[in-house]
């Protein structure tokens, strides 16, 4: 049986649009993929950048432990103690220059501040309390 | 011209001079000698695929003008040798009411005719007649007792042809060359498109290997959610800081001054005293403009406002 030429040519057609076709399709497949590689680079990035700084409990408690033991803070008499996963210091009477350095190490550092509250005693003192997540 | 007359039957004889048809269904086709032209060679050759290679020599000046279709089919000992054009015999046929719809097998006269034993009479002036073993058309006069031309007993041969437009519109060479472009592309696309897929396959084991070099759970899903709550955590933190920041170098009158800060739930307070509402609003605009979500109030000499996490 002979095969009209025009069915030949008509499926080598239909053959050459549909190779497009899939080659179209696995071109914006791998735009995608590459873009969600990228991303989840990315992510896993930052990821690590935020988990070194802020899901770090022994950073933070090796840290805190170094800063209460600054002789700037002697006077202050912070007291620490920890409740499941948090640390909290107090001190009843800290002058001002100790409670200065002690909030400016704290806000620069990664530490996870859940509550706090300093109150101002008289001229020269506050009282504070700290709560931070370990 | 249509004579309007319903045929019924499954084979059609066609010549120049045979009346138009109205048809329903598929019909087969025999065509006339007047719409062929028709040789009996003898070649030095053993398979037919050989003869059908030389055919357009063998035709050579003897052929009008135009684009032909060949056929062959050996006979005996020799060859019988066939050149139509497709475009004058669909034309032909288009005429005679049979169309592409209709159309089914189509045989030549030569071969379903080449064993009669009388002449055949096909209209009021021809007859079909066997000369030296080759089937033509003569005039009726030739023979007064042809028999009538009778095609509801008859058994087809197996040797059709093929009738097609697009001969008419590019040679056998041109339909090669250019299906030969088409199958390069096919391939060419083909392949990039295997590549491209192995590509696409690479990168995506590369995504699952990322989260396993950042010592990461393996689905997007989970470390999404591992990325949102460290992402809160920073932006809670960050927020603080700045409010915190803010709130502690603000300049505040000689006679005010800062009686407590505190980090609550979902809120920074910061407390001073100050003579009225109005001065404290003052002294603390600045938070107000800065962390739009803010409460205040006054009591006793103390400005409390609040600054919304």
């Amino acid at each position: 049986m002979k095969i009209n030429p025009l069915y030949i040519g008509l499926l080598l057609v239909v053959a050459l649009i549909f190779s497009v076709y899939q080659l179209g399709e696995s071109k914006s497949q791998l735009h995608e993929s590459k873009n969600a590689l990228l991303k989840i680079e990315a992510m896993a990035e930052e990821i690590d950048a935020l988990k070194r700084a802020w899901d770090n409990p022994k950073t933070t408690t090796t840290a805190l432990n170094r800063l209460l033991k600054a002789p700037q803070l002697k006077s202050a008499n912070i007291q620490k103690s920890k409740k499941r996963g948090l640390v909290v210091l107090k001190s009843k009477k800290a002058n001002l220059k100790a409670t200065n350095y002690f909030f400016v190490k704290l806000f620069n550092g990664a530490y996870i501040l859940k509550k706090f509250d300093v109150e101002r005693l008289d001229d020269e003192s506050v009282s504070f309390s700290v709560e931070i997540i370990l | 011209m249509n004579l309007g007359f319903r045929s019924k039957a499954k084979a059609f004889f066609v010549d120049v001079d045979s009346p138009a048809y109205l048809l329903e269904g598929s019909v087969n086709v025999i065509l006339s000698p007047t719409m062929y032209w028709v040789k009996r060679v003898t070649l030095p050759v053993k398979y037919l695929r050989e003869v059908k290679s030389l055919i357009p020599s063998l035709f050579e000046e003897n052929l009008p003008e135009g684009k032909y279709s060949y056929n062959a089919y050996k006979d005996g000992d020799s060859f019988l040798i066939f050149a139509y054009n497709d475009k004058e015999v669909l034309d032909l046929l288009a005429e005679k009411g049979v169309t592409s719809a209709n159309l089914g097998n189509v045989y030549l006269a030569q071969s379903e005719f080449d064993t009669i034993e009388a002449p055949i009479k096909i209209g009021e002036n021809s007859i079909l007649s066997l000369q030296n073993g080759v089937v033509v058309k003569l005039p009726a006069v030739l023979a007064p007792d042809a028999v009538a031309l009778n095609l509801e007993e008859h058994t087809f041969s197996k040797e059709t042809i093929h009738l097609t437009r697009f001969n008419q519109i590019a040679d056998k060479k041109s339909q090669i060359v250019f299906a030969s472009i088409l199958g390069f592309l096919i391939v060419m696309f083909s392949a990039e498109w295997l590549i491209t897929s192995s590509k696409v396959s690479t990168i995506i084991t590369k995504q699952g290997e990322v989260y396993s070099d950042h010592n990461l759970p393996a689905t997007s899903f989970q470390n999404e959610a591992i990325h949102a709550k460290l992402n809160t955590v920073f932006e809670r933190q960050s927020r603080i800081r700045d409010i915190l920041n803010l709130a502690l170098t603000i300049k505040l009158k000689p006679e005010e001054q800062m009686q407590q800060v505190a980090l609550e739930k979902k809120k920074v307070v910061i407390v001073i005293t100050t003579a009225s509402e109005k001065s404290g609003d003052k002294s603390l605009a600045k938070l107000k403009k800065r962390f739009k979500r803010t409460n205040s109030r006054f009591d006793n000499g103390t400005y409390v406002m609040e600054v919304m996490l």
